[in-house]
This record gives structure tokens, sequence and C-alpha cells, in this order.
């Protein structure tokens, strides 16, 4: 009740905690949690880290620009695949985590 | 894959890259390879579709694939102390619908164009780079080719898997694509024709036994001497071409069966071609459970097995990029199999030794002095 108070009143401090997978270390020189200022939306979101992270974006989309199929995205522990995509609003949002499906050999 | 090179000694150093399912090796001898000295895993976890060394350059380039994260090309001047990707990767262009699911062969380009590469990819299309791999241009002609939206992937994927550059016109160019054909370019890369005259492709049921393209083409070469001849694996067959793709011949003969996926050639003084056949697509294991390299001395008409020092049991598999001559004199071949063994021959095959039993999955295997 509190944290959904927090969120309606934007209570994060206009920040994002981000957390990203330990896979993406190349591209972060080893940091996998940082706080970035809020954006308007994951697409937003992804532009920032590629500022800050030079090429991580090209792990994160694909061609066309959208998610590619095995890296998951969850804003405030809900995948934005049930959302609205990389266009997802990230407005009162406290958390982003990025990771890789648990798959393949 | 046999370039062109001087034939010199072997006294300075050989190099093997080794591309498996869980990173890259690279194999160093500087004893004529008989010992050899490893480093890696490069990208440890990560698929490595092809390892190869551009001597133009000095540089190693590694065709670097993550379910996860995505394809890139990555490039190593020091012999793999340091490595860096490319800043712009091979990507199609936004509107095109299409993405790079992963990167397969890298081949650099002529000795008068030292700093273009060409890329293959899956879904099947050429890339180029002219500033030595920091980054990459589709080839227009064939991603916008006329029959583009009829190809259909093999059991491989829709890739391109074979790239032969031509010493004698850097506009010439030969792609294999897995299940189109040999697709050619005169004009480095505004158009392509298709190259699969006389070449079998009889799993449409009912359909053609010869189209213009759909062919399973395996992996090409290409004899540095005399370069108009041309050589290839299929799904359907062994076929010998001498007039540099423009029709090609079925060379079976007595092979133990049609099917399987590398071919290597020693261009060094004396041909030999080298396949290593498997009972067939039905069933892709070697014949009575053991593997053999089979080679020909005469373009195809007669093929004899070379299996000295491979074990009686041994229930191998080569995939297309896994075998690979040197090129020098006397011919070394090198083999990596999916279970993890990496066998060499000094001797053009004629006996061979196991230079590591416990990689990973071998996707590739090339050769290159340092």
């Amino acid at each position: 009740m509190k944290h959904e108070l927090e969120r309606s009143k934007g209570l994060n401090g206009g920040r994002i905690r981000v957390i990203l997978s330990a896979h993406l270390g190349e591209y972060t020189r080893g940091r996998n949690e940082l706080e970035v200022a809020e954006t308007s939306s994951v697409s937003a979101l992804i532009g920032v880290l590629d500022s800050m992270f030079p090429g991580i974006s090209l792990r994160l989309l694909d061609d066309q620009g959208d998610i590619r199929r095995y890296v998951n995205i969850f804003v405030d522990d809900e995948d934005i695949r049930m959302k609205n995509g990389i266009h997802t609003s990230l407005s009162g949002v406290r958390e982003v985590v990025i990771l890789p499906s648990v798959a393949g050999g | 894959m046999a370039r062109l090179k001087k034939r010199v000694s072997v006294d300075g150093e050989m190099l093997l890259m080794v591309g498996t399912k869980k990173g890259a090796f690279l194999f160093r001898s500087r004893d004529d390879r008989r010992t050899w000295k490893t480093s890696g895993p490069f990208f440890p976890g990560k698929q490595i579709y092809h390892f190869t060394y551009d001597r133009r350059n000095g540089m190693l380039l590694a065709s670097v694939n993550s379910e996860q994260w995505g394809p890139t090309v990555a490039i190593s001047h020091d012999m793999g102390v340091s490595w860096k990707n490319s800043g712009k990767p091979p990507r199609f262009p936004k509107g095109s619908g299409q993405s790079v699911s992963r990167v397969w062969h890298i081949e650099p380009g002529n000795r008068d164009q030292p700093e273009r590469l060409y890329l293959g990819v899956e879904p099947a299309c050429l890339f180029r780079s002219d500033d030595a791999g920091e980054s990459w241009q589709v080839d227009k002609g064939m991603l916008n080719h006329r029959t583009r939206e009829q190809w259909q992937p093999g059991n491989g994927g829709l890739c391109l898997h074979t790239i032969l550059s031509d010493e004698r016109n850097a506009r010439d160019l030969h792609a294999g694509i897995s299940a189109v054909g040999t697709m050619f370019t005169s004009d480095d890369g505004g158009s392509w024709e298709f190259q699969n005259k006389n070449v079998l492709a009889d799993f449409f049921p009912g359909a053609k036994k010869y189209p213009e393209f759909g062919q399973c083409v395996h992996k090409i070469v290409r004899d540095a001497r005399k370069p108009d001849n041309l050589f290839q694996q299929n799904h359907c067959g062994v076929f010998r071409s001498r007039d540099n793709g423009r029709k090609w011949t079925n060379i079976i003969n007595n092979l133990p069966s049609r099917f399987g996926f590398p071919i290597a050639m020693d261009s060094s003084g004396e041909r030999r071609i080298f396949v290593a056949p498997l009972e067939g697509d039905f069933a892709r294991i070697p014949a009575g459970g053991r593997f053999s390299v089979w080679a020909s001395d005469n373009d195809g008409e007669e093929w004899f097995p070379l299996n000295r020092g491979i074990p009686r049991f041994s229930y191998f598999e080569v995939l297309r990029e896994g075998m690979k001559a040197d090129g020098q004199d006397p011919c070394g071949v090198y083999f990596g199999t999916t279970t993890g063994q990496l066998y060499s021959s000094r001797s053009r095959g004629d006996s061979w030794s196991c230079i590591s039993d416990g990689l990973p999955p071998i996707f590739s295997v090339e050769t290159s002095l340092a």
C-alpha cells in the first residue's frame, strides 16, 4: 500500500534503479547496478544506458529496434512484454531489471 | 579454406583457430606442426561459428554468437590477449524487417584491398567491411535479390556459410547459402546470379531435380593454383566445376556416401581433395561407425579412405567449417569433431594424430601461417 502511494506521488526521487545481468559486464566495466534519472520509457532508458556504455543497446535490441527474443526486461517486477514493450512508461517506476532468459544448453 | 599463398617451408609459426560451442581456442606451433601451444577459451560460453586469421593485417577474427545477446564480430591484434567488438556490427537496415540472428563465415578480401573483409550471416546475406572489421555494410544486391522471399533454410538455418574471393578480380565473389545454392557476383555485389547448373536437389517431392536455386550446398573450396576449379560438398553429392562455377559435375563415384559437410583441398603441389562422408541425411554418422576422411588425387574420379591414426570406433561428426588444409608443403590437414576431438595430419592425411581430445563441440577449424 505504501509502495503504491509512493509510486502515485512520484516519490522515487525521480531516479530509477537499474539492475543489469552480469553477462553485460564487458560493456558496463563490471557494474551491474546503478541509478539513473527517470526517463519516459524503456526505449529512452536504453538510450541512456547506451550513452553510458556504448554498444550495450546492440545487445538488447535487434536490428529493427525490438527487444531481443531472449532478453527480458522487468519494470517493477513486470515483464514489459506484458505491458507496452519498449514503449512501456517508466513514470513513477522504481526499478528496471534486465536479464537473459533461462534457456539453452 | 585454401587461400592463395606463397609456397613456403613451414619454418614460421603455424596457427590453428578452433571455434566451438563454448568459446574459441588458438593453437600455435613453431616446430613444423609437431607440438601445439593452446590459448583460450576466448569468449567462454559463447558460440563461435568461425574463428580465423587475417594474415594481411595480423589479426584474429571471430564470429561470436549468443542466443540471448545476439551476434557480433570480435577482433584481436595481439593474438587473443585483448579483443574488441566491431563498433558497428552487421545489422540489417531499419525497415527491412530482418535481423541478424547469427554470424557465420568471415573471409579476408584480396591482397590489394587490405582492409576489405566479408561476412556471411543468418538469415542469409553478405556483409562487407572496408575498415578491417570496425563497421559492416549489407550487400544490397543480395538483400534485395528477386528470389529472396522464396529462399528456404536448411537444417542449420538460412545461412551464408561460404565466401570465395578471387585474387584475379576483386569484384568477383562466390557465396554458398543453405539451402539456396551457389551465387556469384562479378560487380562486387551489385547483382548476383545463381551457379547451380547440374547440381542435384532431389529433396523437393515432385519438383524439378535441378532447379535454378534451392540447392543445399554445404561447403565450397577453390583450387588456389587453378582458380577456375571449384569443388563443393552438397547435400546431394560432391560436385566439381572447371569453369568457375558456371556448371558442375557430380563426382561421388566410389565414395561411400554422397552426404557430408566439409570439403578441403591441398593446392600446394599435387592436388588432393578431402571430404568426410556420413551415411546420409537420414543417419548423420560415419559408415560402419568408423570416421574416415576420404581423398581424391584425380579431381574426384576415384576416392580412397584416410584413417590411419583415427580410432576404429569413432562416431565422429565434422561440421561444414570443421576441416581445413593449410596449403603448405607437405600439406597439413585438420579436422574438429562435434564431440571435441581435434585431429591433424602433417602428411596430406596419410596419418592422423589427435591434438586435443577435450574441447567443446567444434564448429570451425581454420589454419594460417602467422
